[in-house]
Parts: C-alpha cells; structure tokens; sequence
C-alpha cells in the first residue's frame, strides 16, 4: 500500500490527460487504450489484452437552442440519450425536476419544452416523456461559460442488448450554459414562453473495448478492480476519471510485486460516460469468471482538491470490512451508502450481476467543472487521491487474501 | 514563488488556524473584537513601529426574521434578510432579471421585461452590490437575490455599501436571500405565470465602533511608504477562513518573516494595515484613505491580500491599476507568480477601491476563478483552505509590495 505515492500517482496522471479528450470515439480514447494496453504489460500482468464491444455512440451535430420570437440563441450542446429532432413549443420550468414539481404544473407540461435544473436529468426526463413534454432544456450550472454535459437516459437502457430504437428518449434536448439559462428563464417568466430546441447528432453503432489484465493468484476466486478510461465530450477528465485510472495503475504497480491468494482482475473500462457500455459488456463477456468473483472495487473520480465528504458506497456484504479497512489506511468514511441507490457508476453493472461491491468515493459539494473542458489537474489534490487509492488498494489486498473478507 | 519574500507555511497555517478558531469575525461581534486583539499583539510582537488603531464608525447590522412566500401555490421558501435593504414587507408582481457578476451582465435584458417599478425583481449573483443600486434608480419594491451557493445553503451577502457612514445608505427597499434549490420552485411559478410574491424583512442597523489596525516597518529612506493590508472581518456567518483569514494569516506571516529577518530592511516603510468593515463596503479603508488623505500622496504603492487562496489551485488573478499593470505584471512574472488573468482595479470589490479611487498604484493577488463553493456562507471553513496556495500567493503580494518599497521613484 504504501507503494502508492503521489509521484506514482502525478505519473500516471499526466499520461493520460496527455491523450487530451478521450469520449467514446475520439481519438484521445483510442490513444489512452494504448497507452493503458503497455501499462498493464509494463507492469507485468498476465493475459494483457483489449476487449472490444459494441455501443451506441452519441456524435454530436448542429444543435441550437432559440427563443421562439428570435433574438440571441441560448448557448447550448446536445442532451445525450435524446433524438436528433426539432420542435417549437411553449416552455415550462419544473425546477428540480421530481415528482412532486411536475404534479404542481400539472396540464402545463403536456406538448411543452421543459427546462430543469435536475440533479438527475435522467430521472426528469423519463418523467417529463410520460408527462408529454415534448422537448428537454437541462441547466447547466458550470461558470465561466462551460457547459457540463449530460446524459438523459437511465441505465437500464443502456443495454447492448436493445436497440437504439429502445435506448433513445423519443423527445429532443439540449444542456444549456448558466448565464444563458437564467436568461431563458427570465424570458418566460416574462411571457415569451417559446423556444426552439434543434438538436443534430447521430447515434452510431460503434466499437470500444475494454482494457484486461489479471494478477494470478493460487486460488479460483477472482478480485476485480477497475476504472473507466473514458470522457464527457470535452476536457481533459483529469478527475472524471483520469484519477481513477491512475489510481488503478498505481494500485497495479503496488500489488503485482506481490503475490496473492485470489487472482486480481484489473479492467480499465471503456465508454462509461455514455451508459457504463464496458461493464455492461465485461460482465456480459466473462460470464463464468463473475461466478468466481468475489468482490468488486471501482476507482471513479478520486482526489477533487475540495474535501467535500467521504461516502462509501458499497454493498451491505462489503461494508464492515470496506469501512474497516479504509479507516486503518486512513480513509474514515463520513457516509454511507448503499450500491444499489447509486447504481450509475461501473460497479453498478457487477453489482446487478451480483458481485458485492464497494467504492470509495469522494463526495465534493459541487466540482465546478464535472463534465467541462475545464476539468483539469490543477484541481485535483494528490494526497486526497493518494488517500483513496491506498484504502482501496489495503481492501483489494484483504479480499484477495482473506478468508472471512468475502463470502 | 522565487521573489523577494519567503513564507513559512507553518507561521502562515498557525495564524489561519488562530484566526479560524476565533470564528466569526464581523463587524460588532465578539469575534471581531478577538481578532482585533490577535492582530495588534501579533504586530507588537514582531516589533513594528506605530503599531496603533484608527477609529471607523459603521452602520452595522442585526438580522431579525425574514420571509419569502408565493401564495398562489402555498410556497414558503427559507429566506434571510438582505443585509443592507429597508425593513418591511411587500407583495407584488415578481419579474425575474436572470443573473451575472456584472449590473450590466444582469441587466442586460432589461428591455425584454415588464417594467420594474413597483414590482418585485428577483435575480441571481454572486455580487449583488454590483446591480442594487440602479434597482432603486428603477423603482423596485423588494427584492429577492438566489444565491449561487450548493445544497441550497444562503449566502450571507450584503446588498450594498451600506456600512459608510458618511457615504452608504440603506436601499429604500426591502430584500430577502433564497437558496438556489428553493428558488426553483420559485422560478418555476415565474414561468407558469403565477408571479404574486410577498416578502418581509425585519432587522435592526446599530452603529457599531471598530477599528483599522496598523503598524509600520520603517525603511531606510524616510518619506514614502507601502502599504499593504488585509481585512481582518468576515461576512455575518461562517469563520470565513477563505474570506479573509488566508490573506490575514499571509499579511501576518511576512511581518514574522520580516522580524526574523529573513526579508531584507526595504528602502520605503512598508505600512501593515489591517482594515475594518470590508464586507459592509471597504469601511475601513475608505476610512483610512478619508482621515489619511493628506499623507496618500506619499503613499507609493498599495498592495490587497483578500481572500487569496481555498483549496483549489484556481487562476493567477491579478487585479490592478492601469498605472501598476505593466511593471506588476512583469514583477510577478519574474517571480515565479505570472498572472493568468488581469482584472481592473477600478471595478475591484476589495479594499484597494479607494486606493485606486485616491490615485494610489494598487494590486491585488488571489487565485479566482473558479469562486469558493461556499462564498459567504458557514461553509467557508478551515478544512477547505490549502496553507501551501496560501503562502505562495501571499509570497507573490508580498514580494511585490517589498520590490514597490524598494523600487526607485516611477
């Protein structure tokens, strides 16, 4: 564990940003699964490999967002999960987005444009189609005229099984820039309620793969850790999740000169931010060895230089020992949370495939720039990350060797 | 930071956990009086010169209850007062502005609305000091500010220069303060057209008696002086350890720094002040800069350390006066500190306004954008302040200060 240091960790780090942006597609994302594909060698697993899958990949086009009565167009980039479409209509604002916010709107959403400021826009969107919305207007809350992008389909979706025809929320929308969206705001609530919402992209039957290693052990029972290696569309991902994977490759090094009882899995998971694609289609693919799996650890934006709270998400198998042996490495869990109450993380996929998992997460009050070109690594805090990367590379150790650490 | 001034992190983390740990720190409170007591012993301490208090007299304030209530759809919203609006109650027509950091930004489509007189304006900022003054020019009768903090936490933000005395009033209309999460349901009512909202604010305006705090470390040549300062109150909440404690600590480690000799004796008097009232309008300095007027003139330089650094490494901000900008610029390059973006001072809501104001070369170093998370609010406390961006940013204002000390006559 203690083999685990900054240094180790700003290495690693710096190799990946390096590749630039690296969304589902871009070149940044094939340059980064090179680069991982030597590091696993380098670092001496066995059965180093990539592990393509297929996915529907979001490529965005011409998208705008207008006032109905023109004037200046609402800075904006295309809500993912939505069609390619465009519609005119009156617009509503449902706050928040809940249940509860729809219901006081009542027959105003139906054949309206509706504008939230959801903290899950998936969960708002699927209320807003049932509700008959007929276009989606995100908020987006990131300064400085960035705009954070998301994604507005849940996960059960995102299977590879269904077709894009089932994956896809049938309305358009757009993710709109904060100050952009205080004005559209105030448009409508001073009566020019229309807006134009145009979003172009495409949705292409495309390939990715996952990057594979294993550290063998004597035993069946395999151990999986892994991080997704993938962006939001623009930025360098230093913490979403250049942290995580450099977190993986640090805890790669540390535990490879070791060996251990359970064989370690280690999987540098490709094309999470568009529906966690990759460990959907690892889990799909090793069928057999999931059976053998004991345990998994995800390593997902770590290290955010704001402390915000420590929340361990875990399975109730998981938790005495993920929280016992975070806190002797240092690493006291403020929060608790179950995995199946934050299932849009990598291990979400495991998880329903009924692995325990746990992760250790850091839960910031807000990362100004989550999803933004503004994601770098001058706002990442090394010793938090190393804080992080060392408990779970202490809990991978104990579920690889221990006896009652899993059952 | 390779300039002239190098800061112990230690002395610079010990003053930031002193002044955190007293709290609370504005204007009329307990705390403040404490922090007025660590400064002045700190500066004896160190062996300055002078090291003396200057009266400031302010309009301070006591919050009472507030309300913020949208009767067509039964919606009462977790208000406080807007420290700086009139007491009273109002219901009228809501419009809301949008937001922005600027009147101009906040204002600028105007055009597009509703008349405001009369009416209720409702917007968003982090700076609503920028934009109230002209919402009185229109007519408002109340206002509601959104704050921008998370997790719907209320920002403690005044909505003027009301403090002055002799030169800030109390806006003639009364406001409240919402979180941003509660506000939606606000702003979705707005937009359904039910735009009826009444607001109460009731509290008091007590004048309080403060103090600026300075001192001096004489230089070789009599006559001219630098001054370089850092505030030393915080916003009504919080222990406001971004904002100002970071500047103060870094103020407070140089002057240890210049005691233990590690900084070399500069050829003007660099001038410590630590100023009062900055969040109720730069009180304490446009105070210092009234009852010192005769001697600005010999005043060479000014240097601001206000909250310089949090625990995100944000840009290289310098803000600065146009008659400061090349030379400090190329300083703060020199010196390992080369700004990333240059704000101007004339604008600047810190305590080197009235410097600036008054013909004083003045600059400011902070790490800006991106915003604390918790601007003026309970959140901005010790744990989200790195002591390392502290003292590097605080070694980049104060080596800048001691070159403008020994700089010769520009």
């Amino acid at each position: 564990v203690t083999a685990i240091t900054t240094a180790a960790l700003r290495r690693h780090l710096a190799a990946i940003t390096a590749c630039g942006n690296r969304f589902g597609g871009s070149e940044g994302e094939a340059a980064c699964r090179d680069h991982l594909l030597g590091a696993f060698a380098a670092i001496g697993l066995d059965g180093v490999a990539r592990e393509d899958f297929g996915y529907l990949g979001y490529r965005p086009g011409d998208t705008h967002c207008v006032p109905g009565g023109g004037g200046d167009e609402y800075a904006c980039v295309g809500l993912q999960g939505t069609v390619a479409a465009t519609v005119e209509a009156e617009a509503v604002f449902v706050g928040a987005g809940g249940e509860e916010d729809f219901e006081r709107l009542g027959a105003l959403i139906k054949g309206r444009v509706a504008i939230s400021a959801a903290a899950n826009p998936a969960a708002c969107a699927r209320i807003a189609v049932r509700r008959g919305a007929v276009a989606l207007i995100q908020l987006s809350t990131a300064p400085e005229g960035h705009i954070s992008h998301a994604v507005a389909t849940a996960r059960e979706h995102a299977s590879p099984r269904q077709r894009a025809g089932d994956w896809l929320l049938a309305i358009p929308g757009v993710s709109v820039e904060a100050a952009a969206g205080k004005r559209l705001l105030s448009a409508i609530a001073a009566g020019c309620s229309r807006v134009r919402v145009e979003h172009g992209c495409k949705y292409l039957e495309s390939s990715a793969a996952n990057v594979v290693g294993m550290h063998a052990g004597a035993s069946e029972r395999v151990v999986v850790v892994g991080a997704h290696y993938d962006t939001q569309a623009t930025g360098p991902g230093a913490w979403d999740n250049g942290s995580g994977v450099a977190a993986l490759l640090a805890l790669a090094e540390a535990i490879a000169a070791e060996p251990t009882r359970d064989s370690i899995r280690f999987v540098a998971f490709g094309v999470e931010e568009q529906g966690m694609w990759g460990s959907m289609a690892f889990v799909a693919a090793h069928s057999e060895e999931v059976t053998r799996t004991t345990a998994m650890v995800n390593l997902d934006t770590v290290g955010a230089a704001m402390n915000g709270s420590r929340l361990l998400c875990s399975s109730p198998a998981l938790r005495a020992l993920a929280c016992e042996t975070a806190i002797a490495n240092g690493w006291r869990p403020d929060r608790f949370v179950d995995a199946t109450d934050m299932p849009w993380f990598d291990h979400g996929s495991f998880e329903l495939a009924g692995v325990p998992v746990a992760c250790l997460l850091q839960d910031v009050p807000k990362h100004p720039y989550y999803h933004t070109a503004g994601d770098a690594t001058r706002y990442l805090d090394m010793r938090l990350m190393s804080s992080a990367a060392r408990a779970s590379a202490a809990l991978v150790g104990r579920l690889a060797n221990e006896d009652a650490a899993a059952s | 930071v390779t300039g002239p001034v190098s800061l112990l992190d230690a002395a610079v983390g010990r003053h930031l956990d002193a002044l955190c740990e007293i709290g609370n720190r504005f204007v009329g409170t307990r705390g403040e009086a404490q922090a007025r007591e660590y400064v002045l012993a700190c500066l004896r301490q160190c062996g300055l010169e002078r090291v003396h208090t200057e009266p400031v007299t302010v309009r301070g304030y006591a919050a009472g209850d507030a309300a913020c209530e949208l009767p067509a759809w039964s919606l009462t919203l977790a208000a406080d007062g807007f420290q700086g609006t009139a007491v009273g109650e109002v219901q009228a027509e809501a419009v809301f502005l949008g937001g922005g950091q600027s009147a101009a930004e906040i204002l600028a489509h105007e055009s597009r609305l509703p008349s405001l007189r009369g009416r209720i304006a409702v917007f968003q900022s982090y700076w609503p000091w920028e934009v109230t003054a002209q919402l009185a020019e229109r007519g408002v009768a109340g206002v509601v500010l959104i704050s921008e903090l998370p997790d719907d936490r209320i920002a403690a933000l005044p909505a003027g220069w009301y403090g002055d005395l002799r030169g800030g009033e109390v806006l003639p209309y009364p406001g409240v303060v919402v979180g941003a999460g509660s506000a939606r349901g606000l702003l979705s009512a707005l937009a359904a057209g039910e735009t009826s909202v009444r607001l109460r604010h009731d509290a008091s305006y007590p004048r309080v008696e403060t103090a600026n705090l300075l001192g001096e470390v004489p230089g070789d040549e009599r006559g001219e002086h630098v001054v370089v300062a850092a505030h030393y109150d915080t916003f009504r909440v919080g222990d406001g350890a971004h904002d100002n404690a970071s500047g103060l600590a870094g103020l407070l480690a140089f002057a240890d720094a210049l005691a233990a000799g590690t900084v070399a004796r500069t050829r003007r008097t660099l001038q410590f002040a630590s100023f009062a009232a900055e969040e109720l309008g730069l009180c304490g300095a446009r105070e210092y800069c009234r009852a010192n007027a005769a001697s600005l003139s010999s005043c060479a330089a000014m240097v601001n350390l206000d909250a310089i650094a949090w625990q995100v490494s944000g840009r290289r901000c310098l803000v600065v006066s146009a008659d400061l900008e090349e030379y400090a610029t190329e300083r703060l390059r020199a010196d390992g500190w080369a700004p990333e973006l240059i704000m101007d001072g004339r604008t600047a809501g810190s305590d080197m306004a009235p410097f600036v104001a008054a013909g004083v070369p003045s600059a400011w170093c902070w790490l800006h954008p991106p915003q604390h998370v918790y601007f003026a609010s309970e959140g901005d406390t010790r744990e989200l302040v790195d002591v390392k961006l502290v003292s590097r940013t605080a070694e980049a204002a104060c080596g800048l200060a001691v070159a403008l000390a020994n700089e010769p006559r520009r």
